[in-house]
């Protein structure tokens, strides 16, 4: 997909790029704002040094067709022939462009993730140790409530309960609790979840909560006749492919919604006849108004005939203001159903403190609970405490719920867009450094950073990293101990231990996490699975962050670093030798080509812009010519401030 | 590059590369070679002349700029060709008032310190080892990234250092730094996420610290000392051996000759 920039550059699609991005009316920079990506690596598309990803590529594309720049007509050709330019190893998803084309206004997918507020630390995220469940604690009279609702229900009054709560303090976990009790009683659950993308996506909880149930039922039509079944098979096109014999739906525009809610009514209906049902949407607050309608409708006819269900919604709490739309169609919801609030609290520090015995006691049979190994030996174990600490908090209500939803929020939109990675990985094996840069990320896998370097992780906190994988889509589609996050670490780290083998730089990085979590490997991979994990890192991620932490820092205050108000930078070419093998060779050259006087090694040609008073690298730019010697130095000099630009302002 | 001073050796001087600087905003103080700009337009109070850069400098074409040109020597008779040997720089500060030529010649020392940071990553953080390690050209750019980030992360650490002691982040030792970063990793590692904030705090103060003496003046000749050696000059038929295999001893590969 990418080109080395010592390859040849692809002027073509250099000046291809060009016209675009001329046509769009944006500048570089702007272009690379709009995409999420630096200026510097647009301008690298536009001197043919490298291609867009696909993601940045369907972003560009998108951004045309809504402009209109594609010569109308033709643009279907053109723009398959500017995808088979850049991207000859991924196919272009023609579902994709036929309805981007279609509307015209699509949903690009977003390379970059939206800042979500308060991103978890690191250890969230990480890998809970083990299978470990951590008991409900603090949740006993929420609990027993929704049970009271539940018996209410059973005896033929419909109800719906609301779980009110901040983000994150545990409606989810307390939901899903409650739901496997009343599997256990024998009740019948649905349970749909809506998420960010809701509003957009008409019903889209709904065809999670009822298609996987009628797809494991065996005969459909015993729940409902073919005329409703019909109607639910506009959503629920599966449905088609097991019985094709089913009745066109109606194409009346104004009884459609009602005919399909009728549809759901009935369905609901139907199963409510066999058990109690529960009916579990999660995040209330993100679901889409056609969904809601159909709550409504669902609750009237509930109410006529006294079905025995009980509806659970979990909802945050900043999303049911007294102003919003939601607390309006709830209280109307309320005029049908009996409706009641469960608020969720924190937990307090008693609660805490016993989940956290809870927790060990669940880990370590017969050993003493820390609470009370902190009063023996209190020095000693108060890391252990905190560590534990940092497990339980991953483990319990605290912040995974979110962080999961998070992520399956990111996956679905990820699996929305489903590009070819299968014919991807085929080609992976066979060229190697050609680096795939798509990796689906499947729903179980997370990302666990297992090594920590010290000072340095202050300031590039691995969130940076997180975030250049989403830009470049270089997340795997399973977790490695080798993961991307702890090879850039790990790279950095060979050059601050330069008298240290690459394993024991590895070992060094990761001991102290070794200590304290049981998720860390305990082993060392071996030297080869680090070289086999460099190539598939490949550069670009590294020069990239490089580019991103790179740039003056200097302010007024620090001293020595203006003149007269002037920032001072000084700049100056250098070189470093690499090994002499032939691809270097060919890639690098030595310093002239006169074999008599050349330098004993292929040298790698760096220019580097310095700002005089913190030492700091600006920008670094390769070069192919000998830096010594004014005229040749010059094109390194300009592609350097090219690229300078941005960093230098302020 | 706006509202800033860039310093460049001789082998960077171009006019060509002076309107670039220009046009975005920054200003040049450069080297000057022997044998460019020699004649004056304006003689400035300072000593220094003022004179025309072209576009094309070749057949003075093109746009024109005024540029200033300062000339100096040393005068203390240690430094060797001192008296008789001229520098010149070369700036597009014009003004004689508000930026005086002695001032700026002194200034251009300040070029030095790329050649300090080109150093730091290749003898601290390298080791002067004779070549990076990778075998690939991919292998060779991901791995001169991860040198100059680490290089960046460090000095970014010790600007933060610097700040909080309220001094220059060049007053700071760069080998100090590593080996405090060296002694934090593990306890790092080890504990809460506020017990960390603490300690990173206190580190930061240690690194803050770790005060380099006051630097001389330098001044290094274009030069470097020559190595001999008695062994003759590797060629590529030398390099031929194949890889013997590893169970292969000296028994096997060699005869007597009778």
């Amino acid at each position: 997909v990418k080109t080395s920039s010592y390859g040849e550059p692809d002027y073509a699609f250099g000046q291809r790029m060009l016209t675009l991005r001329t046509q769009i009316g944006l500048t570089q920079a702007g272009l690379g704002e709009r995409l999420g990506v630096s200026r510097r690596a647009v301008v690298k598309w536009e001197g043919g040094l490298s291609y867009p990803s696909v993601g940045h590529l369907q972003a560009l594309i998108a951004l045309g067709v809504e402009l209109h720049v594609f010569a109308a007509g033709g643009e279907a050709e053109e723009i398959r022939a500017l995808w088979r330019v850049s991207h000859q190893k991924v196919l272009l998803d023609e579902q994709w462009l036929q309805g981007l084309l279609a509307t015209g206004r699509p949903r690009p997918p977003q390379p970059r993730r939206g800042s979500s507020p308060a991103r978890p630390s690191t250890t969230v995220e990480s890998r809970p140790p083990g299978q470990l469940v951590a008991p409900l604690v603090g949740r006993a009279a929420a609990f027993s409530q929704l049970v009271d609702r539940y018996q209410q229900a059973q005896q033929g009054q419909p109800q719906a309960a609301l779980l009110v709560g901040e983000a994150g303090i545990g409606k989810t976990r307390l939901a899903r609790e409650f739901v496997a009790w009343a599997r256990t009683r024998g009740a019948e659950v649905l349970s749909g979840h809506a998420f960010e993308l809701g509003g957009r996506l008409p019903y889209q909880p709904l065809v999670e909560a009822i298609g996987p149930r009628l797809e494991e039922e065996n005969a459909p039509e015993d729940l409902l006749s073919d005329l409703w079944l019909a109607e639910l098979s506009r959503l629920l096109p599966e449905l088609r492919v097991r019985s094709p014999d089913l009745p066109a739906p109606t194409q009346d525009e104004l009884t459609a919604k009602i005919r399909l809610f009728e549809a759901v009514a009935r369905l609901v209906e139907a199963l409510t006849l066999r058990a109690p049902l529960v009916l579990l949407f999660d995040d209330l607050h993100w679901m889409d108004g056609a969904s809601l309608d159909l709550l409504r409708y669902l609750g009237h006819d509930w109410s006529r005939q006294s079905s025995r269900v009980l509806l659970l919604l979990t909802v945050r709490s900043e999303g049911l203001g007294p102003q919003s739309q939601l607390a309006v169609e709830l209280s109307d919801l309320g005029r049908d159903l009996s409706v009641s609030q469960v608020s969720l609290q924190p937990l307090s520090q008693t609660e805490t403190i016993q989940l956290l015995e809870a927790v060990v006691g669940a880990r370590e049979p017969g050993e003493a609970s820390p609470s009370r190994a902190v009063a023996a030996q209190p020095g000693e174990s108060e890391t252990k405490l905190s560590g534990l600490g940092d497990i339980l908090f991953a483990q319990t209500g605290g912040h995974r719920n979110t962080v999961q939803i998070r992520r399956k929020e990111r996956n679905e939109t990820r699996r929305r867009m489903r590009w070819h990675t299968r014919s991807h990985q085929h080609h992976e094996k066979g060229n190697r450094l050609m680096i795939p840069t798509i990796r689906q990320i499947q729903e179980e896998s997370k990302v666990c950073q297992q090594i920590d370097l010290g000072l340095l992780q202050e300031v590039l906190p691995s969130a940076k990293i997180e975030d250049l994988l989403e830009t470049y889509q270089m997340w795997e589609d399973r977790e490695r101990k080798l993961n991307m996050v702890v090879l850039t670490y790990w790279l950095i780290a060979l050059h601050v231990y330069p008298r240290v083998s690459m394993r024991a730089v590895y070992a060094k990085l990761v001991s102290g996490q070794r200590a304290w979590r049981d998720d860390v490997p305990q082993q060392t991979p071996v030297k080869s699975a680090f070289s086999y994990r460099r190539e598939h890192l490949g550069s670009e991620l590294l020069e990239e962050l490089f580019v991103q932490c790179a740039g003056p820092k200097a302010t007024e205050q620090t001293p020595g670093a203006f003149w007269h108000g002037l920032r001072r930078l000084s700049i100056d070419g250098t070189v470093e030798s690499v090994p002499d093998t032939p691809s270097n060779r060919e890639a690098f050259r030595y310093s002239t080509d006169d074999a008599e006087s050349q330098s004993p090694f292929p040298q790698a040609r760096l220019v580097v812009l310095v700002e005089c008073g913190t030492h700091l690298i600006c920008d670094a730019e390769r070069s192919r010519v000998p830096t010594r010697g004014s005229q040749q130095s010059a094109p390194a000099l300009a592609a350097m401030e090219v690229g300078a630009e941005p960093a230098a302002v302020g | 590059l706006e509202q800033s001073l860039l310093l460049w050796d001789s082998g960077f001087h171009s006019s060509w590369a002076i309107f670039e600087v220009c046009a975005r905003g920054g200003h040049v103080l450069g080297r000057l070679k022997k044998n460019v700009l020699l004649t004056p337009f304006v003689s400035l109070a300072d000593g220094s002349y003022l004179t025309h850069i072209y576009q094309d400098q070749d057949h003075r074409t093109g746009a024109s700029m005024l540029v200033r040109v300062i000339s100096y020597t040393f005068t203390d008779a240690r430094i060797p060709g001192a008296g008789e040997q001229v520098s010149r720089l070369v700036t597009t500060l014009l003004d004689p008032f508000l930026f005086p030529a002695k001032e700026l010649a002194v200034l251009f020392p300040e070029r030095w310190h790329v050649e300090l940071v080109i150093g730091e990553p290749r003898t601290v953080l390298r080791l002067s080892a004779r070549t990076l390690r990778s075998l690939t050209p991919q292998g060779v750019i991901q791995e001169l990234s991860a040198l100059l980030l680490a290089h960046t992360l460090l000095r970014t650490l010790m600007l933060q250092a610097a700040t909080q002691q309220g001094i220059a982040p060049t007053a700071l030792s760069l080998t100090e730094t590593i080996r405090i970063l060296d002694e934090s990793v593990l306890p790092l590692g080890m504990v809460s996420a506020a017990r960390r904030h603490t300690m990173v705090l206190a580190l930061l103060d240690e690194i803050g610290q770790q005060r380099l003496p006051k630097q001389r003046v330098r001044i290094q000749a274009r030069v470097v000392k020559r190595t001999h050696s008695r062994y003759g000059r590797k060629k590529p038929e030398h390099g031929l051996a194949p890889p013997l295999e590893l169970d292969l001893d000296f028994h096997q590969i060699l005869a007597l000759v009778t």
